[in-house]
């Protein structure tokens, strides 16, 4: 089972990153519960940062403008965005935990092989990640 | 002597004072329990009540229906004797029973006699008719509530002013109604909607009865008032009774030793201090006690079992892999076997330690007694086969050595089959059985290469089959026939979690760097 940190690298939300911890750990066990294309790499950190950092990360790596929910690299990093997290609980009537978690387990997927660039993997992970939300 | 020498050791570090919590065995409770004159003292206390709450009232001859209520409470044990044996052999059970319905029959006494005659017929609605019922219904089962009902009724009908036929039939109908609306009570706001039902069929009834009179039906002048309070005396009244009962319930269920669904839920906890721990330190174990957790739900509710027991339990049932996490295959890390470096015996030591360690541990947090009961016996007294074998294997090749090493085969270590069993007791109810055969399923199907549904099948009934060979379920009173059910719900369940999924195309090249936003968010929100 890979290691996996949680690292909160913003101060602009307050987060409670213990109990994300327990139900990052979860999440894990429950998402290598189910048949994968590649193997996660046996270090993982999640890193919290604010919306001006992600955008940075958005703009140097992806050439896209403006900030992102989770940006996932394959070598194990995920960064999230809690401002973003809170905007989009907001809108969606869900819990910021809720949300961050959703995230975290997204980038999880992408670390497992899992891709959602074709309509058909959009749905397989859809699928796969609701189906982790409730064993988390 | 003992505890001398014990100090000893423990000096010289040879010893650990640690000592191993163990259940409480409460004698003295065995004792009361089976005590015939305990049951006696019981039904002197309630006749002697009875006495009271009759020969205190306005009645004009109340020898007569003292009498008869005598002669109802003979048919009450009778019944209860006849009918209900598991209440009738536990002394609590019978307190229970007729403490409540005597505590109704004061309750509905007080009411009549604090609000009389004069202020218009409103007493006879302000009785908490479900009081009894609802109690008793949600703690013993709704066999015990409608018996609660019946006596109730019997007994208030005639604790007041001669045999009163009303109130008998309101009685009777608001208790049938309050044991029928919580037969499976899950949620405590069901009480509640219980309490407001029996609180209209109060209210149709007194309508009915004329007990209400109706304003525009009335001659004269319309009085209004009276119809609104006597409404509102006989709704109200079901919903404060159910309010107050399950106030009560807790503290009850904290008395008398049982423990209700609405209970088991609430222990079904994941936000459990333990169940947090095990997710941080043992995230493998965490999802197999999941897995199982759901397994065995689904089966329980087929045969008829108590599901919610069996979730509870299953969540915890693994508790005592906290002590040794890394000790545990579905926590093992890939290449980091620690067993690789110990003797099979030892490694069988730490396996079947886990549920000592777990007993320990529910103790210590003060679990459920059931609990408990499935920590210490979901693996009956199997065997840990894997290092028994490996044992085997190991002494064949002593002995082998040995021929060339010209060692006397006496020296080589016999390997006893004990020392690889768990220390049991087996499944001693239908729950633990059902837990202890997920346990062993959900384990076996983390192997499964490709799983597919004949190898479900044969893994599912292949694993029951055995454990019914080997004795395991015999004490648990799990019949063949809801075996079968089992095994078809755990194929059924199984194959849902394993479906393989489309086969992914082998990765075509990956770019290095890439994110990935949530697609299935509106593109408004991302970005």
């Amino acid at each position: 089972m890979p290691s996996i940190r949680l690292l909160n690298r913003q101060r602009k939300k307050r987060i409670d990153l213990q109990r994300l911890r327990i139900f990052t750990a979860r999440a894990l066990s429950a998402v290598l519960a189910e048949p994968r294309p590649a193997e996660p790499p046996g270090e993982i950190s999640v890193i919290f940062v604010s919306d001006p950092r992600i955008a940075e990360i958005h703009r140097q790596y992806m050439s896209i403008d403006g900030p992102t929910d989770v940006i996932t690299f394959h070598h194990g990093d995920i960064f999230i965005s809690v401002e973003t997290a809170e905007r989009q609980a907001r809108e969606f009537g869900t819990s910021q935990e809720h949300e961050l978690l959703l995230y975290i387990v997204h980038g999880l997927l992408h670390l497992c092989g899992l891709e959602d660039a074709s309509e058909q993997g959009f749905q397989e992970m859809r699928k796969v990640q609701e189906k982790i939300m409730a064993r988390t | 002597m003992f505890g001398s020498s014990r100090k000893k050791l423990v000096r010289q570090g040879l010893a650990c004072t640690k000592v191993r919590r163990k259940p409480a065995h409460k004698e003295w409770r065995r004792r009361f329990e089976a005590n015939p004159w305990v049951k006696a003292a019981i039904f002197g206390v309630f006749v002697l009540g009875l006495a009271v709450l009759i020969f205190s009232g306005e009645h004009p001859d109340p020898a007569k229906y003292f009498l008869i209520g005598l002669l109802v409470f003979v048919t009450a044990v009778a019944q209860l004797w006849i009918n209900h044996p598991e209440t009738f052999e536990k002394n609590s059970r019978v307190g229970l029973v007729f403490g409540v319905i005597l505590f109704h029959l004061v309750v509905a006494k007080l009411v009549t006699v604090v609000t009389g005659q004069d202020n218009g017929p409103i007493g006879v609605l302000l009785i908490p008719y479900a009081l009894a019922p609802l109690v008793l219904s949600v703690l013993l089962g709704k066999n015990n509530g409608i018996y609660a009902v019946i006596y109730v009724s019997l007994w208030s009908a005639i604790l007041f002013r001669g045999i009163d036929a009303f109130l008998l039939v309101m009685s009777l109908i608001s208790g049938f109604i309050s044991v029928f609306l919580t037969i499976q009570v899950r949620r405590r706001s069901r009480l509640l909607r219980a309490g407001f039902y029996v609180g209209l069929a109060t209210w149709i009834l007194a309508l009915s009865f004329g007990i209400i009179t109706i304003p525009w039906l009335q001659l004269g002048v319309m009085d209004w008032t009276l119809f609104v309070k006597q409404s509102a005396a006989a709704i109200l009244t079901g919903v404060v009774t159910a309010m107050i009962v399950s106030g009560a319930l807790p503290m009850l269920e904290g008395i008398f030793q049982i423990t209700t669904d609405m209970s088991w839920l609430e222990m079904a906890d994941r936000n459990h201090p333990l169940l947090l721990r095990l997710s941080l330190e043992a995230p493998g174990t965490w999802h197999h006690s999941d897995v199982v957790a759901d397994l065995a739900e689904v089966a329980a509710n087929k045969i008829g079992a108590n599901g919610a027991i069996c979730r509870a339990c299953a969540y915890f049932h693994d508790i005592g892999k906290l002590v040794k996490p890394n000790y545990f295959s579905e926590n093992i890390v890939e290449g980091e076997n620690p067993h690789d470096d110990l003797a099979p015996t030892m490694s069988a030591l730490i396996i079947i330690a886990h549920v000592k360690e777990g007993v320990d541990l529910a103790l210590k947090y003060g679990l459920n007694q059931r609990i408990i009961d499935v920590i210490q016996q979901h693996h009956g007294t199997s065997l840990v086969a894997y290092f028994y074998q490996r044992a085997l294997q190991q002494q064949r090749d002593a002995r082998e050595g040995g021929k060339i090493m010209n060692i006397r085969a006496e020296d080589i270590p016999e390997v006893r089959e004990e020392s690889f069993r768990y220390s049991g007791p087996k499944p001693q109810f239908k729950e633990c059985g059902i837990i202890s055969l997920a346990d062993a399923v959900e384990s076996a199907s983390r192997s499964l290469e490709k799983p597919t549904p004949q190898k479900i099948e044969q893994l599912v009934s292949g694993i029951i089959s055995k454990r019914i060979a080997e004795g395991q379920l015999d004490e648990c009173d799990l019949t063949l026939q809801e075996l079968k059910i089992i095994a078809e719900t755990f194929r059924f369940t199984l194959q849902n979690m394993l479906h393989t999924r489309i086969k992914y195309p082998k990765d075509e090249e990956r770019a290095e760097q890439e994110s990935k936003r949530l697609r299935n968010l509106p593109p408004a929100s991302a970005a």
